[in-house]
């Protein structure tokens, strides 16, 4: 290699490097810094705190809805189910097959994986298949709006979860949209002021990639700044790529960047695999609490073993029931307004009040009773 | 005219000659080259600017832990692929297999009580098995490596779908000791991941360098067919560096689920460029167009400094991204760009008028 070659070659990684130093150097923080620091008691505020804690640790007793059908509800309805194409809604799927053998129906499931081609191939398959009712999770509507509105054509009611959408336009209904995860934020805020004596600094990882969980996290910072008014928050947002990969390795960074953080959200479980060994290595364990937002077994058995503090429980089981409550009523031509107006649980869970460290659960131990009382099955 | 009669050299009463001082002098400059270590220079390059960025947390003995530890199982997955490249062989299912071999030690802890060391052995065999069928289709039936291995990968990732369900495995066995400590356990603040990476290093280092089963791989690898001439078994080769590959990537596969505590159904597949990416950045280093152990782990650790120094800077969460192409670029463009690839995927350059 001669000397020019070698002096080109030197050049170019120079300016490289260079390059990005003054970017990395330059970009703008993810973090919006707010609070005042690490923040001064407020009694009242604290105390309510408590009364908020007291009230989510309690475990749920009903599904939320309590006006039975009115009608015998007839069977051998055929339900379609889109997929959302990630292994959490293969649980779903097992809720509906469940349900729909208490009513003598049938589920059958449409799988995707989770990419806008393949959302759009399955409801036109099940426009084809002409079902007597739709359920999708997670995929906007403006994705599927010609197959909807054939749907709608043909009387077929559609019901979505975890959306953003409004009912309406061939969407008969729609359970988890942004508004039922306000208390999420709520329960969030109240355990961290409680437990920290409203003395905390905390961060909130968010994954923004989910437009869903973007209620949550507004929730959550205005209840925080309503229940400690001193105390610090900042947001880090991890990219959907960083799941499953390095997600330890940013919050580590983060934490020894940030030393006077002492309470770590997670928007959504999956962010916190791996995260609890990491900090045990980088010996910040002791220094900062965790909860989470929506429980998994894994996080369960980080639960259990003291890694990690708490998680607020969210109603799959039971909305997944709720889905199957609407399709009677909608069959029967009965009024819906006990679905649109279902209050859903939540659960605020410890490792003191944890039912299992190995399995998923529902938030309310009969729900499967209850629904089929509402249903005289 | 007179004549003389040569005589022997006598040594000099001042003791031992003393080695040229030229020779020694070009011989460290050979060392300290940047076409040698090229990235090492780049590592210290990044070393100076996130000790300005972040002067309180960067330059410390705990970032130093945290790279290593943190990018341990990275390390080990780029050293899976170093044999197969050295015998010109791409596995591409180091990915599954690690998946496969964590799904399978999860399993057994959890689900069953045949104890640790029992788990971990089924966990490797399900690797090697994977290894043997990665063989047998390259070696056996004469398929191309990029696209055997991608098939197999496909295929263990079909079968761990139908075997699981698409359900990680979870249970408080796996987050609690003694399976927690084969990834959490440490030696003053390193983690044990990292004395695994150095004992696979040190392996391969002396198996490449040191053996003639090494120096057959390379000639393996640069040209297969004069070496096959020369009475190099070359296809004993490929195929003992295609089980050596899944046996490390198994490895990798145990230490993963020990680190999250779960029998992840994805945990390999962010791995699998990653480790090709530190492979070829490390066969520029040390040894000059030659896949090696040691100038693999330079790689993993340049690229370690980068995204560790950029998370301690809060820089942007695009950083991380961009930092890993960037200096990918750098340290090829130091190095002179000298990478070998298989032929196949190496553009035929005219050779210029002699």
């Amino acid at each position: 290699m001669n000397g020019s070659r070698f002096i080109r070659s030197l050049t170019v990684a120079a300016s490289l490097l260079l390059s990005i130093s003054l970017i990395a150097a330059c970009g703008s923080s993810d973090t919006d810094p707010g609070g005042t620091g690490s923040g001064s008691s407020e009694s009242a505020s604290s105390a309510e705190a408590t009364t908020l804690v007291k009230k989510w640790e309690t475990r749920p007793t009903s599904v939320g809805i309590t006006e039975p059908v009115k009608n015998a509800i007839a069977g051998g309805k055929s339900i379609a189910y889109i997929h959302c194409g990630i292994p959490a809604c293969d649980e779903n799927f097992d809720h509906y097959q469940e349900a729909a053998k208490v009513l003598g129906w049938t589920v059958k499931k449409y799988q995707t994986d989770g990419s806008p081609e393949s959302a759009v191939a399955a409801f036109q398959q099940v426009v084809a298949d002409k079902p007597d009712g739709v359920i999708t999770i997670g995929f906007p509507k403006s994705l599927y709006g010609k197959q909807l509105k054939e749907l709608e054509a043909a009387t077929i009611p559609v019901i979505a979860r975890s959306v953003t959408d409004a009912a309406g336009d061939g969407l008969t209904l729609v359970y988890d949209d942004a508004e039922a995860f306000e208390p999420e934020g709520e329960i969030l805020s109240a355990w961290i002021t409680d437990d920290s004596n409203g003395k905390a600094n905390t961060v909130y990882a968010d994954l923004p990639a989910y437009d869903i969980l973007e209620s949550i996290h507004t929730s959550f910072e205005r209840n925080y700044k309503q229940l400690c008014a001193s105390c610090a928050i900042d947001t880090l947002d991890i990219p959907i790529t960083s799941v499953g990969k390095d997600v330890p390795e940013r919050i580590v960074a983060y934490l020894r960047a940030h030393p006077d953080v002492n309470y770590l959200v997670f928007a959504i479980s999956d962010l916190n695999v791996g995260v609890p060994a990491a900090l045990a290595q980088a010996g910040l364990a002791d220094k900062v609490k965790i909860i989470v937002n929506k429980g998994d077994p894994q996080n369960y058995s980080y639960l259990a073993s003291g890694q990690m503090d708490a998680i607020v429980g969210v109603h799959n089981d039971e909305v997944d029931w709720a889905v199957f409550d609407a399709f009677a009523r909608i069959f029967n031509g009965e009024s819906i307004a006990p679905n649109e107006s279902a209050v859903f649980p939540f659960w605020l869970i410890t490792e003191d009040n944890l039912p299992s460290a190995d399995k998923t659960f529902p938030l309310v131990e009969n729900y499967q009773d209850q629904f089929k009382k509402l249903w005289n099955k | 005219m007179s004549t003389t009669t040569p005589t022997t050299a006598t040594p000099t009463t001042d003791g031992p000659v003393e080695p040229h001082p030229r020779s020694l002098a070009a011989r460290t400059r050979s060392m300290l080259s940047p076409a040698r270590i090229g990235a090492v220079y780049v590592g210290l390059v990044f070393v100076v600017i996130f000790t300005i960025l972040a002067p309180d947390t960067f330059p410390t003995w705990t970032t130093a832990q945290q790279i290593l530890n943190i990018n341990a199982v990275t390390a080990l997955m780029a050293l899976s692929v170093i044999l197969p490249l050295s015998c010109r062989v791409f596995d591409l299912s180091i990915g599954f297999v690690m998946t496969l071999s964590g799904v399978t030690v999860a399993y057994f802890v959890q689900k069953t009580d045949v104890g640790l060391i029992v788990a971990v052995v089924f966990a490797l065999l399900a690797a090697l098995v994977v290894g043997l069928i990665n063989a047998l289709v390259v070696v056996g039936l004469r398929i191309e490596s990029f696209i055997a291995t991608l098939a197999t990968g496909s295929l263990i990732q079909a079968f761990i779908t139908m075997v699981t369900g698409d359900t990680s495995i979870n249970g408080v066995k796996l987050v609690s000791a003694p399976f927690s400590r084969i990834s959490q356990s440490s030696v003053m603040g390193f983690s044990l991941p990292v004395l695994y990476v150095i004992l696979a290093a040190l392996g391969i280092w002396f198996l490449l360098e040191h053996t003639a089963t090494g120096r057959r791989m390379y000639a393996t690898g640069f040209n297969p067919d004069a070496a096959r001439l020369q009475g190099i078994r070359t296809d004993r080769l490929k195929f003992c560096s295609l089980l050596v590959s899944s046996a490390l990537a198994g490895a990798a596969g145990i230490v993963v689920a020990s680190s999250i505590g779960s029998g992840s159904t994805t945990a390999g597949t962010p791995y699998l460029l990653t480790a090709f990416a530190a492979a070829f950045l490390g066969s520029t280093q040390l040894k000059f167009g030659r896949h090696n152990a040691w100038g693999t782990v330079i790689a993993v650790i340049v690229l370690g400094i980068g995204t560790t120094g950029l998370g301690l800077a809060s820089a942007p969460q695009w950083s991380t991204n961009l930092f890993t192409g960037v200096v990918l670029i750098a340290a090829l463009a130091i190095a002179a760009g000298s990478v070998r690839l298989p032929s196949r995927l190496r553009r035929r350059h005219q050779s210029s008028p002699m």
